[in-house]
């Protein structure tokens, strides 16, 4: 009789790892001073192992102690991460613990992340959109370990991950039932959680930490940094695509530009007679430049992907708008976020460091391998998509009757950034970096089809019109201003496309430049948000402009 | 009559083309100083056009 094969070698590993642990352990719990110990006997040589690495939420403790195991019996580890934030989420390469990496955002640690790959330091599998991450976390990137944080943890072994819960089910998931070993950070230790957001089930680990995990006010944009040019830019964009295409549902990309839209809603937007016609329902992070739009009733629900540092009492005290749970404090959910970012959405607008003469953007640049984030994912047509809105549809070519809508999406860029360096270019840096990275694929971060719309402070342009690469390229060039790319376009080029719609100057769209004031922003100072939330927006230290 | 100023080397042909299209795009007369307080040609671009429409509005 042939042997039995053993179905479960994955599920016996997992014991025998957390035997070899047992005496560091009571129940679930260790002891805060041995973590290193615990990590030493947990991770074995060649794991893939998710570190925690959100956006805004760091497991600052563990990827601290993650630098201090043995590298002779902790090497070669295969790392996961969604933002590569901190100095220890490379140090560990240097340390020869770590060998390889596949993740989603570099922006903090780019530079050092370039260089790591020159020298040969650091191995990249790939760079991913968030979404794309998290899915093969079930497919083909199935971690061995995950270390992630939580706010508060019970007796049991329960978590509440809160305000900041980003994508911790989505990674504990992963590793909970494919017998990886789940080891958690907790702030503190307590008798009653406020709510369950990951059952104790879900967690072989719980190691209180020595302080609060990081967390980063990665939104809070000064409405004092806005600048005139970034005002006529919003007034242009509200004017000439969130009214012209009616857009109900929509994601802002982190930056100036998109918070002084936030901010001339109440004003601007008032003015042209458009609250509740336009940006109802959110999926977006809770940004402070929000608070006076939500407060004059433009909208009506945001979901978030993270929290923000200074938000939680204003969120708290608006459960009509946020989500809330029954505890009274919101949830976030990065991957659930990301679906709706890709298929509940009229449209994203982000903005980027270059666009190419075709219409692709990057904000990978030379020495500075900054990832994607959320973008890609956010910045694509979902073809899957069936359903219709007005905005979707409006984008319907009419000369097709299998056709259907298309998702908006925008980027907004000054012509020349705040370098002085064109942004608009015949050849993305990100061309270069790809050989220099050794990527399968140039590092592109939005690709020309999936942009809709190009708003620079020259104009709008309505790039889904064009009907060919050649009138896409000339469209670009009309609003690509002094740059090499715009010095190409022609007065006659200019006049034809705005005949046809394609290219609309402020004046087409009446729009004043003399009308682009900071007066015209709804609030002008973080002081002016605090008073519109009723004193609830608490900022964090760094934006706090009096003692 | 064009009068410009500006901390930035090299940066001359690339104001020289901000003002040349300001021109052919709105034909004006008139004496223009622009002092170059590190502003990108963007904005240089926005402080001529809303001088022209202020210079429009009192027509």
């Amino acid at each position: 009789m042939t042997e039995e094969k053993n179905w479960h070698t994955h599920r016996d590993a997992k014991n025998a790892r957390l035997a070899s642990a047992s005496s560091l352990l009571n129940g679930k719990f260790a002891k805060t001073k041995d973590v290193v110990e615990v990590l030493n006997a947990l991770i074995k040589p060649g794991d893939k192992v998710v570190l925690e690495g959100d956006n805004q939420k760091q497991a600052s403790f563990l990827s601290e102690a993650l630098t201090k195991v043995d590298p002779e019996r902790v090497h070669d580890l295969h790392m996961i991460m969604s933002s590569i934030s901190r100095p220890e989420h490379l140090d560990i390469f240097d340390l020869g613990i770590a060998s390889k990496m596949d993740f989603s955002f570099a922006g903090p640690q780019s530079t050092r992340v370039s260089q790591m790959i020159a020298d040969g330091t650091m191995t990249v599998g790939d760079i991913h959109t968030y979404l794309e991450l998290f899915g093969r976390l079930f497919i083909d990137l199935i971690p061995n370990v995950v270390l992630v944080a939580a706010d508060k943890v019970d007796h049991e072994g329960n978590l509440y991950t809160g305000f900041n819960t980003e994508e911790t089910p989505t990674i504990v998931e992963a590793a909970a039932f494919h017998d990886g070993i789940v080891i958690v950070q907790a702030n503190e230790v307590v008798d009653k959680l406020p709510r369950v957001d990951i059952p104790s089930d879900w967690v072989d680990i719980v190691i209180p930490a020595d302080k609060p995990y990081q967390l980063e006010p990665l939104f809070t944009r000064d409405p004092q940094a806005i600048t005139e040019l970034q005002i006529l830019m919003g007034m242009m964009a509200i004017k000439g695509i969130y009214a012209k295409h009616h857009v109900q549902t929509l994601n802002h990309g982190v930056g100036f530009n998109t918070s002084a839209i936030e901010l001339l809603l109440p004003t601007y937007g008032e003015q042209l007679g458009l609250k509740g016609k336009i940006c109802r329902n959110w999926e977006l992070n809770p940004t402070p430049t929000l608070i006076p739009a939500i407060e004059s009733g433009w909208v009506q629900s945001v979901h978030s992907f993270g929290g923000e540092v200074g938000m939680e009492k204003y969120i708290a005290a608006r459960p009509d708008i946020f989500f809330v749970g029954k505890d009274g404090t919101m949830r976030s959910n990065r991957a659930l976020g990301q679906v709706a970012g890709q298929y509940a959405l009229d449209m994203f607008v982000g903005s980027t460091l270059q666009i190419d003469q075709w219409g692709n953007s990057s904000t990978v640049t030379n020495g500075r391998l900054s990832g994607f984030g959320g973008a890609p994912n956010m910045g694509s047509n979902p073809t899957g998509r069936r359903h219709s809105t007005p905005a979707w549809q409006s984008l319907k070519p009419d000369d097709d009757p299998l056709a259907k809508g298309q998702k908006l999406v925008v980027q907004m860029v000054e012509t020349f950034g705040s370098n002085k360096k064109p942004v608009f270019v015949d050849h993305l840096d990100a061309e270069k970096v790809r050989k220099e990275a050794k990527l399968a694929n140039v590092p592109i971060m939005i690709y020309s089809e999936d942009t809709t719309h190009i708003v620079t402070e020259e104009g709008i342009a309505y790039l889904y019109k064009t009907d060919s690469m050649e009138e896409k390229k000339a469209a670009i060039e009309a609003i690509a201003g002094v740059t090499p790319v715009g010095l190409r376009s022609n007065p006659k080029e200019v006049k034809r496309l705005r005949e046809k719609g394609i290219v609309a100057l402020p004046e087409d769209l009446g729009v004043r430049r003399e009308d682009a004031k900071r007066s015209l922003l709804a609030a002008q100072t973080m002081d002016d948000l605090v008073e519109w939330s009723h004193g609830l927006y608490n900022p964090p230290a760094k934006f706090r402009s009096w003692s | 009559m064009l009068d410009i100023t500006t901390g930035s080397d090299g940066f001359g042909k690339v104001w020289q083309n901000v003002l040349n299209r300001f021109f052919a795009r709105y034909p004006l007369n008139g004496k223009f100083i622009v002092h170059d307080f590190g502003a990108t040609p963007g904005v240089v671009n926005l402080r001529l056009t809303q001088a022209m429409e202020a210079l429009k509005d009192e027509k």
